[in-house]
């Protein structure tokens, strides 16, 4: 239990590293009746609320969290190969291990995201505690170093009545999600943030019910983002009886058919002026504004020759910088908190 | 990379300093490499790592044929690596290309930032970006 704390995270003299008020990534946690806050302006660096996978069972209720350049995250769990064992069993680097007692992730998703499995999604069929090895249902060839992540058949998430205000990104669910990965009842508004690109976004699978999504009014953002799944499975998220209002585009998706594929209904969309909503004419099913994924879902930057000779010397100015191929934003914490001003850029040749 | 303001950054081997690291390995399956770190600083001067499986000598072969540069602005600073493919143990360009990362680290707000995220150290490379490498 983690309960009725208030954590201000304002940084005080000399600049501060990314932090969090509150890192949820150990399993049957309840986080309720806390207030996550910066004091004075929104600090990039700051998460309210970060969940990770593969933690289960989790009830995050009744928190504020205000003035964070991100609200509420959601984070997938990657690892990968490090020893490959007889029958198709091996060890990894980076999951929780599991108590002999536990549900030593039987039945759960692995999805590979490196290697020749590249994309497959498989089932675990069981963690043995004493040697700590993962075994496959069905054994597959697996290499030293092919990555993964997993995720649970019920994650059993709750998130709810949380209101996140004054936030640039107030909530990026971007874990693989589960049936039973819930975000209702979450007053979510811009306030005074600026540069609020969106408002939710959405990677895996999860229900959005009642909802109030408020003031997503600057030119190019969105209330709702969808993103399509990792896994590369067909997300059939629920978005029900949410209030949109005072948003420019209500429902953005990042690859097509993730909208019309959605359980929707009971929606409401007030002052929004791409879904002008009438007792004559309602306006769901709203269409979902299509725009492209920036991102692949596997960092690559190309490497091509140059148009002339390199000298090395620390001059970058000979160097692509324009190519989006071949230049990318070092904007991440090594946990995989997204920095809102990148640090660094980096090309390759 | 950006410089911070009102701190003055400052040079320091053995990840003492503002600096970046560089961590990378071949991914052809019949030249599998080890991974490699390096550790470059802001006054150019820069030293590789045995922490992740390469042997003293393959970081001997690679300080002594790898080129590293630095340059201070006010704004921001910035580095240029070469590494012969040689130096890092593989006959020609690997046609299955580089696992890589790439971290920044500012003292000024004691922060670590990196390419692609890994969930723990930056030079887990496996779990990081690919480079593939284009005629």
């Amino acid at each position: 239990m983690v309960r009725g704390n208030i954590i201000d995270l304002t940084a005080v003299g000399k600049p501060a590293p990314a932090r969090a008020g509150l890192d949820l990534a150990a399993s049957d946690v309840t986080a309720s009746d806390n207030q996550v806050s910066v004091r004075g302006e929104v600090d990039p660096n700051v998460t309210g609320i970060r969940l990770s996978e593969p933690a289960i069972n989790l009830l995050v209720h009744d928190n504020l969290v205000r003035t964070c350049g991100h609200g509420i995250v959601a984070r997938p769990c990657r690892s990968s190969v490090t020893e490959v064992g007889a029958h198709g069993t091996f060890l990894e680097s980076a999951l929780p291990l599991e108590w002999p007692v536990g549900h030593r992730y039987r039945g759960w998703n692995l999805v590979w995201l490196g290697g020749a499995n590249t994309d497959k999604l498989c089932t675990i069929a069981e963690f043995d505690a004493e040697t700590c090895r993962f075994r496959l249902e069905q054994p597959l060839k697996i290499s030293v170093g092919d990555s993964f992540a997993i995720f649970p058949p019920s994650a059993n998430w709750t998130l709810h009545s949380n209101t996140i205000a004054d936030c640039r990104r107030p909530v990026a669910l971007d874990g693989y999600g589960s049936p039973t990965s819930v975000f209702r009842q979450n007053p979510v508004t811009r306030g005074w943030a600026a540069d609020v690109a969106q408002a939710v976004t959405i990677a895996g699978e999860y229900k959005l019910i009642g909802n109030h999504l408020q003031g997503v009014d600057e030119p190019e953002s969105a209330a709702l983002v969808l993103l399509p799944c990792r896994a590369g499975k067909t997300l059939r998220n629920v978005v029900r009886d949410n209030v949109f209002e005072n948003c420019v585009q209500p429902v953005q998706e990042r690859a097509k058919g993730l909208w019309a594929a959605a359980t929707k209904h009971g929606n409401t969309f007030l002052d929004c002026p791409s879904a002008e909503q009438t007792e004559a004419a309602p306006a769901e099913p709203i269409p979902a504004a299509f725009v492209p994924a920036e991102a692949t879902r596997h960092a690559l930057l190309e490497a091509g020759h140059l148009a002339g000779p390199i000298a090395v010397d620390g001059s970058i100015d000979e160097w692509p910088w324009t190519d989006p191929k071949r230049a990318m934003p070092i904007r991440y914490t090594p946990t995989g908190d997204e920095l809102l001003d990148s640090k660094g850029r980096l090309c390759a040749a | 990379m950006s410089t911070p303001k009102d701190t003055p950054l400052k040079a320091g081997l053995d990840w003492s300093g503002d600096g970046v690291e560089l961590s990378l390995r071949g991914v052809n399956t019949a030249e599998v490499t080890p991974i490699f770190v390096l550790w470059g600083t802001v006054d150019g001067t820069f030293q590789g790592s045995t922490a992740m499986g390469a042997s003293a000598a393959q970081i001997a072969r690679l300080q002594r044929s790898a080129r590293y540069a630095a340059r201070l602005g006010d704004a921001e600073w910035t580095c240029e690596w070469q590494l012969p493919f040689a130096a890092l143990g593989m006959i020609a360009a690997p046609a299955k290309g580089l696992k890589l990362n790439v971290g920044l680290r500012t003292l000024a707000d004691d922060s670590w930032a990196a390419w692609v995220p890994t969930g723990g150290r930056v030079c887990e490379v496996d779990l990081a970006g690919e480079v593939q490498l284009r005629n």
